[in-house]
């Protein structure tokens, strides 16, 4: 077995994360069992992944990372606006009050609404004051029901507002003793959007999955994941979020 | 995949070695332990059935590879590698069998196992929080949010390589090159924190 072959080809990396097929695998250890360079660089990988993995769980027990609140200046704004037209409005008594009122109503019902959104948005965001240094990690919990049920998903996803990487952490059921998983993704019509298989989990309680930020638009999204065993596989649950700019 | 032949070298060597420990020279057999000993680590520590006594195993593979040369029954002394590697699975495979076995344990004693393991100390704090400081140093020195990308979607979600340089529009000597980079920085920074510590 040669050096050129086994870096261009990411032998070591992929006999970590045990992706190579056992006749590859059983010829590696033979080589790799007296090479230095090889152990070199498979124990700096190993520690290196690990280093990420304690990264990522130490990144998703915080709370959400930080997302500008442009959302919340707008929903001020508008909000100053509205008041002003009601001021307004109180001044009329023509038949423009009437439409005016009818528009206001409508505006207010979108701003409750807003309000609402922004309220579960800032509880999330909360008090860290640390820009995000690399991905975006949403933590995710089972949840009951898919995308098209009538009470919105309790987990939130936000977009940056520059595309980019986002992990979805998944939180296990402590059941769970798989250590290869399929995950599926679900627009709210029930659309297959990605289908991953022999995903392997990055602590004993969490999956990371990680996503371009450009394949979501706002809406609701369900994950159903499913845990492998011996060419069977059983459900673990699903994981409805939705999708926030 | 297909790999390339055995180095030439590499063969020539493992058949003096297995010449020199038959005729009984002892720093032959310490050589041979030197060189081995840590890979057979790797393969022992990455089996799910034989990650707990993998020290244990590993001194078992050793003192029956040196005993079996000293007898003469390798055969091929240019497949030392793979009869090396040959008993240290053989040996992974009669653990795990003995585990199975051993699960049959009444529940008091499994619970008194479970008590016995050592809990986290301050040092495993330290060292974890070490670890998380200076991976977030090496991915902040990264010249790109793509390269961090390429980072994570490889060695976290374990997603193909192939469908990561296509998205993320790299080469694939791009992609070794940053892995490699990436490595060789945290080994480096890791290492000098190890080295400051037992200076202390």
């Amino acid at each position: 077995m040669d050096h050129q072959e086994i870096v261009e080809q990411n032998i070591p990396d992929l006999y970590l994360m045990n992706k190579l097929p056992s006749e590859v695998r059983l010829r590696f250890e033979e080589h790799f069992v007296s090479c230095p360079e090889c152990l070199n660089r498979l124990e700096a990988t190993e520690s290196l992944r690990s280093a990420l993995r304690k990264d990522l769980v130490a990144r998703t027990s915080r709370p959400i990372p930080v997302v500008k609140s442009r959302t919340s200046l707008r929903t001020y704004a508008f909000a100053t606006a509205a008041a002003a037209i009601l001021i307004f409005a109180g001044l009329l008594a023509t038949r423009e009050l009437l439409d005016l009122r009818n528009r206001l109503s409508q505006a207010s019902a979108s701003l409750e609404q807003e309000r609402n959104k922004n309220a579960a948005l800032n509880d999330q965001i909360a008090a860290t004051a640390q820009p995000q240094a690399t991905a975006l990690v949403f933590p995710l919990v089972i949840t009951r029901g898919g995308p098209d049920n009538a009470t919105p998903p309790v987990n939130r996803v936000v977009l940056p507002e520059t595309p980019g990487w986002l992990v979805l952490s998944l939180d296990l059921p402590d059941t769970s003793t798989f250590e290869r998983h399929r995950a599926v993704l679900r627009d709210s019509r029930g659309t297959v959007l990605s289908d991953l298989s022999n995903l392997k989990s990055s602590s004993r309680d969490t999956l990371a999955i990680s996503f371009l930020s450009s394949r979501f638009m706002p809406g609701d999204y369900v994950i159903s994941l499913e845990g492998l065993t011996a060419g069977r596989s059983m459900p673990l649950g699903n994981y409805s979020f939705r999708v926030l700019r | 995949m297909t790999l390339g032949p055995q180095r030439e070298s590499g063969t020539s060597d493992e058949a003096e070695l297995v010449s020199k420990i038959r005729a009984g020279d002892i720093a032959a057999e310490e050589e041979f332990v030197a060189r081995y000993r840590r890979g057979i680590l790797v393969i022992l520590r990455r089996s799910s059935e034989a990650r707990d006594a993998a020290d244990d195993l590993c001194q078992d593979t050793l003192r029956i590879a040196v005993e079996s040369i000293r007898r003469g029954e390798l055969s091929d002394p240019d497949r030392l590698s793979g009869f090396v590697c040959g008993i240290a699975r053989n040996l992974i495979l009669n653990y795990g069998r003995r585990a199975a076995r051993r699960e049959t344990l009444a529940d008091n004693e499994e619970m008194d196992s479970l008590a016995a393991a050592r809990p986290p100390t301050q040092l495993d704090a330290l060292l974890r929080s070490e670890q998380i400081q200076t991976v977030r140093k090496v991915l902040d020195e990264l010249p790109s949010d793509r390269d961090r990308e390429l980072l994570y979607r490889f060695y976290i979600a374990e997603e193909e390589k192939k469908s990561i340089c296509e998205d993320l529009g790299v080469s694939d000597l791009h992609f070794n090159r940053i892995l490699f980079r990436a490595r060789e920085r945290y080994r480096l920074l890791y290492e000098k924190y190890l080295r400051k510590r037992s200076e202390k």
